[in-house]
């Protein structure tokens, strides 16, 4: 059973800018039920090594040295302490000028946001802390500095927020 | 501090169409998800970032196409600002071409939601008409589903 087909997203081993990879499909274990037959249809238990930060860490062994994404993250998140003041009074003007706009196009051309878009990658701790802080629309900044995207269409903002916030929790870059 | 953003961006309206909050601020929704009964999706084209759009739709932000996606939905356009109890009504805000903003008339008051902040109400549509939203470009009403 070809399984496991979601793309796994790491680090560019250069260090300059996120790399995301298109893991090929492994073949795990079959599920089986109590009496010992396989399982199949959509509702097949994941076993733990598969799901959450365990999936990533799995994933991501098979392609590059889990420390060196636990490294990059930490200098990013080093990298962002240096910025997190000019990002606070950036995203909270932000806020103030834009909250009311009706558009999400008008949004994200404000200065105060497209500055945070130029800070690139070490913005990205930040900016997934605001979106785990106070729900926003920050989705367009995420995926202009890290060129990828972890919503599928058709997703409504909350669920952008959630899939954004699980990224960001598996490639350590917040807690 | 939604209270004091509302009065920075809308000094027209009385304090008493926000205070207390009649909801949450919510960035799930926007107004033309809100005057369409739809607290679940931010309306506007993907193409400029929006989470919905209605199909077969172009993907634009101008009052001709958004006026033909809220007369799918029984509204018609009226020839005079006239609201009754009778009807509920859609006001479109525009600054030209380009929709900013919509209000709905139901229950014989106006509601808004402003942004990904509050739905607040309002008595006049001039209430909300200035830098951030332009102007009501037009009126459109339909039987009230509550009368028929």
């Amino acid at each position: 059973m070809e399984q496991l087909t979601a793309r796994s997203v790491k680090f560019s081993p250069s260090g300059h800018g996120l790399a995301h990879v298109e893991r090929k499909p492994t073949r795990r274990p079959k599920a089986k039920n109590r009496r010992g037959l396989p399982l199949s249809g959509r509702f097949v238990p994941m076993p733990s090594a598969f799901t959450g930060r365990g999936a990533l860490r799995a994933a991501l062994s098979l392609s590059v040295d889990s420390v060196t994404v636990d490294r990059k993250a930490a200098i990013l998140r080093r990298q962002a302490e240096e910025l997190r003041s000019e990002f606070n009074t950036l995203s909270e003007q932000w806020r103030r000028d834009t909250q009311h706009l009706s558009l999400i196009s008008k949004k994200v051309a404000h200065p105060g946001y497209l500055r945070i878009i130029g800070m690139g990658e070490a913005a990205v701790p930040l900016l997934l802390e605001a979106l785990r802080n106070k729900p926003a629309h920050w989705f367009a900044a995420l995926k202009a500095i890290t060129n990828f995207d972890p919503v599928p269409t058709g997703s409504n903002p909350s669920a952008a927020r959630e899939l954004w916030i699980n990224w960001g929790m598996e490639q350590g870059l917040i807690d | 501090m939604a209270a004091e953003d509302i009065r920075r961006d809308f000094p027209a309206l009385d304090r008493s169409s926000y205070e207390p909050p009649y909801s949450g601020e919510d960035f799930n929704y926007n107004c033309l998800a809100f005057v369409l009964g739809d607290r679940n999706n931010w309306w506007e084209p993907p193409g400029l970032f929006g989470h919905y759009w209605p199909p077969g739709f172009p993907e634009d932000v101008t009052v001709e196409t958004v006026t033909d996606i809220i007369r799918l939905h029984g509204f018609v356009v009226e020839p005079y600002d006239i609201t009754h109890l009778e009807t509920d009504s859609i006001a479109i805000y525009a600054n030209g071409s380009e929709w900013t903003h919509f209000a709905k008339f139901s229950n014989g008051i106006w509601m808004s939601k402003l942004g990904e902040g509050n739905d607040i109400k309002h008595l006049r549509l001039e209430d909300l008409e200035g830098e951030k939203y332009g102007k009501v470009v037009k009126i459109l009403s339909r039987k009230s589903q509550r009368h028929t």
